[in-house]
């Protein structure tokens, strides 16, 4: 012990540490405790609100083993480097202090990250339902799903369980087009559970570039291929334009003769984010052949259907594309409307969704998912803690 | 240990004072070293790079991903070698301190000498090299943001924070050199301009044990930008980012551009700091002096090399002569034109060679066998029989040759 400040740091450190909540600026304890761990660095200010924040999101509920993790953990990437809490004299070197209630979003949202990747791979993984697969016989009605990748999985999980088979031979195509807004999150999503780490305003900035959608949600480049295709004629081929699952859903039953069925809806930007910068910590930490591992862990936490999360936050395009996105979409509802394949619903539709004002990923609703995500992959830690 | 003294000398940085070719010597002469009792543990020139990155979990444009483990590698060749370690990059200046205590925990073994080399120049040569360096890695704030970014009292950018995070010494020293012996610690100091230039490597040579005359520098060096050639990278980066992976921007633009074509045309101005930047820097400097005379470090050199000379003139890059900087893009797009040319010429040659193995496939497809396979196929599309007679026929020849 050194110095007041670090006396004080550690009291505070050991009143979070007890499940506290209380903020650095209110803490009046200067008194260190006694079992100050002398190998471990003084703890910052990030360090410390994290310890806060994970015990607000629990209810006040002691986490000593989580909160001791916390303080072992580097925060990955780049930032500010160990943040002082305000104390006079101020140091004169080395990072500004800042109030640890004061702290920028993403120093929290880094450090949690971290701390949620360090967690992962001690927690057991979901197990993967391979579905049954049922023969293409030529008495049942036969369907392949194309467009929007979210909204495929999900549809196609409802018409699997209707009764039609999955295959290419002799199948009706159905392209699933959503607004334009929608179908590049459900692209990123896609992306990103396969373990990539490319950020959302990248994949505009790419599609923006190249003056069209990605391949998988390029809806009309997608039906006028398939019509290409040697044995698929006009009448195999339809486009079902909705604003969400659930009318895709819909039609599409519609469509293919079988009884209507509700959709699950999956992930928000907040959430794929998250997973974004889980893979990107994870490729490190445990090595790209692991990041797919780890990127189904981080989902199922943040799916688990016992413990939902609050209601997700809209999707937004980037304020630099909105223009553009704008335009693609009346460019390929014009391509819809003049096609020689059937369109089922309003090819209108694939307008990006009309919000405020276009933005980004909503930062401090990230943290609020890594938060619950580090709770739950606490709890869920395999071996002894 | 048979009397042998366990040592690791961990240098940590800074950027751009000289440790690329201080790297190089190590690495080139890792064998030799080896046999006088020296371990510079790397298989590749980039080792301690990617384990800094490991270390610090560190993304870096995607190479961070052939980094897993690699810390852990590295400490672990250090701790099984009796003699002496050398450990040197530069990016480990930013280490937070619980990555500090990881690294510094990692390499200590028993009675481990644990020394702490950390090179350092006056911060008016190192401002400006930096942020050529930030538009060598894709960045495009200009120069005068850079600056005033540099002195905003909250660095709250992401550049003033990395910046600082190298380069502030004290603070640097502070994160690091805590738990280490005073005199354990090396501060070698960047000779000033016009010093001899064997200097900074006979320094550096005093701190790691090797005769200076031995293993001497090879011509490698990073040879900084000019003024309207660094102008003109930035807003080639204002074009690129977003568009070109990253891959593509190291191999063409930092390699093939700037290392190998722009960086040799000697007659552009070099970057210098404004006038107010630069007292601003000297006093800081000066203060740095003075904290660092106190805390009793081992100095290699003179501290007052940190003690900015006088004045450059400057050349804003910001607002430089557009003739230079077209004079500039005209031989950078000639650069890439006779790239692309060659790039055009390989194509001409793979287009060759995918011709010849295409007539091959034909004459392949012509023969009889072929046919009556591919008819046999087509009828399995409508014929429910000969469906199942191929079904059979790839079960019995014991592998799917299904389109997948």
């Amino acid at each position: 012990m050194t110095s007041s400040y670090e006396q004080a740091v550690w009291a505070w450190a050991a009143h979070l540490r007890s499940g506290g909540t209380t903020p650095w600026s209110e803490h009046g304890t200067r008194e260190a405790p006694t079992d100050v761990p002398t190998r471990t660095p003084v703890p910052d200010a990030v360090h410390l609100e994290l310890v806060r924040r994970l015990n607000l999101a629990s209810g006040g509920r002691p986490l000593p083993w989580l909160a001791d993790h916390v303080l072992t953990v580097g925060a990955p990437g780049r930032g500010r480097v160990d943040v002082p809490l305000p104390w006079e004299p101020a140091p004169q070197f080395g990072t500004r202090p800042i109030d640890p209630s004061h702290l920028p979003v993403e120093e929290l949202l880094r450090l949690a990250v971290g701390v949620l990747a360090t967690l992962l791979p001690d927690v057991r993984p979901p197990r993967m339902d391979p579905g049954t697969t049922r023969w293409p016989l030529p008495w049942r009605r036969r369907f392949r799903l194309h467009g929007s990748p979210g909204t495929v999985a999900a549809v196609r999980e409802g018409l699997l369980a209707s009764g039609p088979v999955e295959s290419d031979w002799r199948a009706v195509h159905v392209v699933l087009a959503r607004p334009v807004d929608v179908m590049m999150a459900e692209q990123w999503s896609r992306t990103i559970h396969a373990g990539g780490t490319s950020p959302w305003n990248s994949l505009w900035r790419r599609a923006v570039a190249a003056d069209r959608l990605p391949r998988p949600v390029d809806v009309a480049t997608i039906a006028a291929r398939l019509l290409r295709q040697p044995g698929v004629r006009e009448r195999d081929v339809h486009v079902v334009a909705a604003r969400d699952t659930a009318g895709a859903a819909s039609l599409t039953a519609a469509l293919l003769s079988v009884p209507p069925f509700h959709p699950e809806q999956h992930g928000e930007l907040a959430a794929i984010d998250l997973v974004r910068r889980v893979n990107v910590v994870g490729a490190i930490a445990a090595g790209p052949r692991r990041v797919r591992e780890l990127t189904a862990t981080a989902v199922s936490l943040l799916d688990d259907p016992a413990a939902p999360l609050p209601e997700p936050s809209p999707v937004l395009v980037p304020r630099r594309a909105l223009t553009w996105a704008r335009a693609v979409a009346a460019r390929t509802t014009d391509q819809l409307s003049r096609a020689d394949y059937a369109v089922h619903g309003d090819p209108e539709v694939l307008a990006p969704s009309e919000h405020q004002q276009p933005g980004t990923i909503d930062r401090e609703r990230t943290l609020e998912l890594a938060l619950a995500a580090c709770l739950r992959a606490w709890q869920r830690q395999e071996g002894p803690r | 240990m048979n009397g042998v003294t366990r040592r690791v000398l961990l240098h940590v940085g800074a950027p751009k004072t000289g440790t690329s070719f201080v790297q190089d010597i190590l690495f080139t002469h890792r064998e030799q070293l080896r046999a006088r009792g020296i371990l510079y543990p790397a298989d590749r020139q980039d080792a301690h790079f990617l384990a800094a990155l490991d270390l610090m979990d560190l993304p870096w444009g995607g190479l961070e991903r052939q980094a897993t483990g690699a810390w852990d590698r590295l400490a672990a060749e250090v701790r099984d070698w009796p003699g002496t370690s050398i450990i040197s990059h530069e990016i480990l200046g930013t280490a937070s301190r619980v990555q500090v205590a990881r690294a510094l925990e990692s390499l200590e073994q028993g009675d481990t000498e644990l020394h702490l080399v950390y090179s350092a120049r006056d911060l008016v040569r190192q401002i400006p090299a930096e942020w050529q360096e930030n538009v060598k890695h894709r960045r495009t704030r200009t120069y005068g943001r850079f600056l005033d970014d540099l002195r905003s009292e909250d660095r709250r950018s992401e550049m003033a924070q990395w910046f600082w995070g190298v380069q502030e010494v004290p603070d640097v020293l502070d994160r690091w050199a805590s738990t280490i012996d005073r005199q354990r610690v090396h501060l070698v100091t960047v000779p000033p301009p016009g010093a001899s230039p064997t200097l900074l490597w006979e320094r550096f040579a005093g701190v790691f044990g090797i005769d200076p005359t031995e293993f001497t520098p090879s011509d490698r060096a990073n040879t900084s930008l000019g003024v309207p050639e660094s102008a003109m990278v930035r807003r080639l980066n204002v074009e690129l980012n977003g568009v070109l992976p990253n891959e593509h921007y190291r191999s063409l633009v930092r390699e093939m551009l700037v290392h190998r074509n722009l960086s040799q045309r000697p007659d552009s101005p070099r970057l210098a700091l404004p006038a107010d930047v630069h007292v601003w820097a000297s006093d800081l400097g000066r203060r740095w002096v003075s904290e660092l005379a106190l805390r009793g470090y081992d100095v290699v050199g003179e501290l007052d090399d940190l003690v900015p000379g006088e004045p450059r003139p400057f050349a804003d890059p910001d607002h430089c002569d557009e003739r230079a900087v077209a004079d500039a893009a005209v031989d950078a797009l000639a650069i890439m034109t006779q790239e692309a040319a060659k790039l055009r010429d390989v194509e001409v040659e793979l287009h060759g060679v995918i011709g010849d193995l295409t007539a091959q496939l034909e004459r392949f497809r012509g023969t009889r066998t072929y046919r009556a396979k591919e008819k046999l196929v087509r009828l399995s599309e409508t014929n429910v029989l000969a469906r199942a007679g191929l079904w059979v026929y790839r079960r019995l020849r014991g592998r799917n040759s299904r389109p997948a």
